[in-house]
């Protein structure tokens, strides 16, 4: 597909990298809403991005921004600043990039899942969820900061690994903040700092509707592993949730109340999806009625 | 005890933590930071592998790369029994005959998976790489249908070997390389049965069966 025309996607910061990934003098090809798009880094380490157009053209991206360490572009006019996470100025916790993974589906599907609570017990057994405690307790939905962030809270789930620092089978307390349509950040309690919050982010780069580069981070506190222990943590997780999304069809996420049969447990999915139809965001969603 | 130099991603390092699986090895794990770090093509690790790429056993002072000698090597030297390596030059030759099926036709798969995983730039044009690999799942096809007629449930042998280890991870993940399994009946069989083998453990894009529930 051509460069989206679709003005909702367009103004949003989007990452499209992660700093440190791209070496010095290195130009790195990749896409953005259809759009062809190519990154260079200088030798000193300053980047650039241009849209690459079909006639050999190149011009630069209208707003480019580093920020956690990844790169940012906004390909119209931002609507908002990129999404603010105070938790990065912050010492104690570990900051593990976690490199990027390909999804064949639309960034709507990998948020869905990497939100939902139920399918923990089923696709991730013996780390964040188990046969034996599969019931997802009721938790809050609600919109925060004049409704522009949808939140689930009170998410409460017995997992029998929550993270690579520890073997202790408990329940754990999580908030889903989707400060965007195509981020979602997971505060989830540290078993290792009582008191302090884990984070675990997704930044989407959404290249198709359906398509999908996962941008992603761990900002956790860990004082015994290696970061490549912890990195393979993740990298075990989310390589479970893409097998899954690879076969959800349709590949775009449906946004119509008719197209849904929810349970309770779905409700922050749900709240989702009406979240998205509302926001007359078109990219990626599969608008039909029924 | 040996040491396997993994990467939970790998479906040539879950092959060798299959084989340690079913035959209960205990083995010690190094992980190696494939992607995003590119750990395998620093010094330390082409000092092991000169190729740069995983799986490595090391055991003592003997240092393996690739899936087909480790698993060779594991069941020849912690199973006395050799449950999965065959005696009899006919039957070991065919056994080898199918590890080199998986090194070679079936890395098709593996290298169109990888290209979706970590968008790496291609080697090789990827309407090659699927053709290739709808080619050897043919071949693996009509192999597995004309056992099925004649009663030989496992590839190279009556009984499972290293063989079947060693072609279960690419074909079991043909679906993350956009490979619908749909056309192959007596591969999505095979993969059943090698699912019900004792020891039998998944990795991230694998199933397991479903656990008996009792209703």
């Amino acid at each position: 597909m051509p460069k989206t025309t679709d003005r909702v996607a367009l103004d949003q910061w989007h990452a499209i990298g992660t700093c440190a990934h791209i070496p010095l003098g290195a130009a790195r090809k990749t896409k953005l809403l259809g759009q062809d798009i190519e990154i260079v880094r200088s030798d000193s380490g300053a980047f650039a991005c241009y849209e690459l157009h079909a006639d050999g053209s190149a011009a630069p991206v209208p707003h480019l921004c580093e920020m956690y360490g990844f790169l940012w572009v906004c390909l119209g006019t931002p609507a908002q600043p990129i999404v603010a996470i105070p938790e990065f100025a912050e010492t104690g916790r570990r900051l593990i990039l976690r490199g990027v993974i390909g999804v064949a589906s639309s960034p709507q599907r990998v948020i869905e899942n990497f939100i939902d609570l139920s399918h923990f017990s089923f696709i991730h057994t013996g780390t964040l969820g188990g046969y034996d405690n599969a019931e997802v307790p009721k938790y809050n939905v609600e919109y925060r900061e004049d409704g522009t962030e949808l939140w689930a809270t009170e998410c409460r789930f017995f997992q029998p690994k929550a993270s690579a620092a520890t073997n202790l089978s408990t329940e754990v307390l999580y908030d889903y903040r989707i400060p965007s349509a195509f981020i979602s950040i997971i505060y989830k309690d540290s078993l290792v700092r009582r008191g302090k919050k884990d984070l675990i982010g997704l930044f989407l780069q959404p290249v198709e509707e359906e398509e999908t580069l996962v941008h992603s981070f761990a900002l956790v506190h860990d004082e015994t592993n290696s970061d490549t222990h912890i990195l393979h943590f993740y990298h075990e997780i989310f390589g479970q949730d893409r097998g899954v999304l690879i076969h959800q069809t349709p590949k775009k996420l449906p946004v119509s109340p008719r197209r849904d049969i929810p349970t309770l447990s779905d409700a922050s999915s749900i709240a989702y999806r009406r979240w998205l139809d509302k926001s007359g965001l078109q990219f990626g969603l599969d608008r039909n009625l029924s | 005890m040996p040491t396997l130099y993994d990467y939970i991603l790998s479906d040539d390092c879950y092959k060798v933590r299959l084989l340690l699986s079913m035959l209960s090895v205990g083995y010690e794990t190094r992980k190696v930071d494939v992607h995003p770090g590119r750990e395998n093509c620093r010094p330390a690790f082409l000092s092991l592998n000169p190729l740069g790429r995983i799986p490595v056993l090391v055991d003592g002072d003997l240092v393996l790369r690739g899936p087909s000698s480790i698993l060779t090597y594991i069941a020849l030297q912690y199973d006395r029994a050799r449950c999965f390596l065959p005696e009899g030059a006919a039957a070991l030759a065919q056994v080898e005959m199918w590890l080199s099926f998986a090194e070679t036709e079936l890395s098709a798969i593996s290298d169109i998976r990888a290209n979706e995983l970590f968008r790496l730039a291609p080697a090789t044009d990827i309407a090659v790489l699927r053709r290739r690999a709808d080619r050897a799942m043919e071949v693996l096809e009509d192999h597995l249908a004309e056992g099925e007629i004649v009663g030989r449930r496992w590839v190279a042998a009556d009984r499972p070997t290293i063989a079947d280890l060693a072609l279960f991870p690419p074909v079991a993940l043909s679906a993350e390389a956009g490979l619908p399994i749909e056309p192959y009946p007596s591969i999505w069989r095979w993969l059943h049965r090698v699912k019900n083998l004792p020891g039998f453990v998944v990795m991230p894009g694998v199933l397991p069966l479903l656990p008996k529930v009792a209703v």
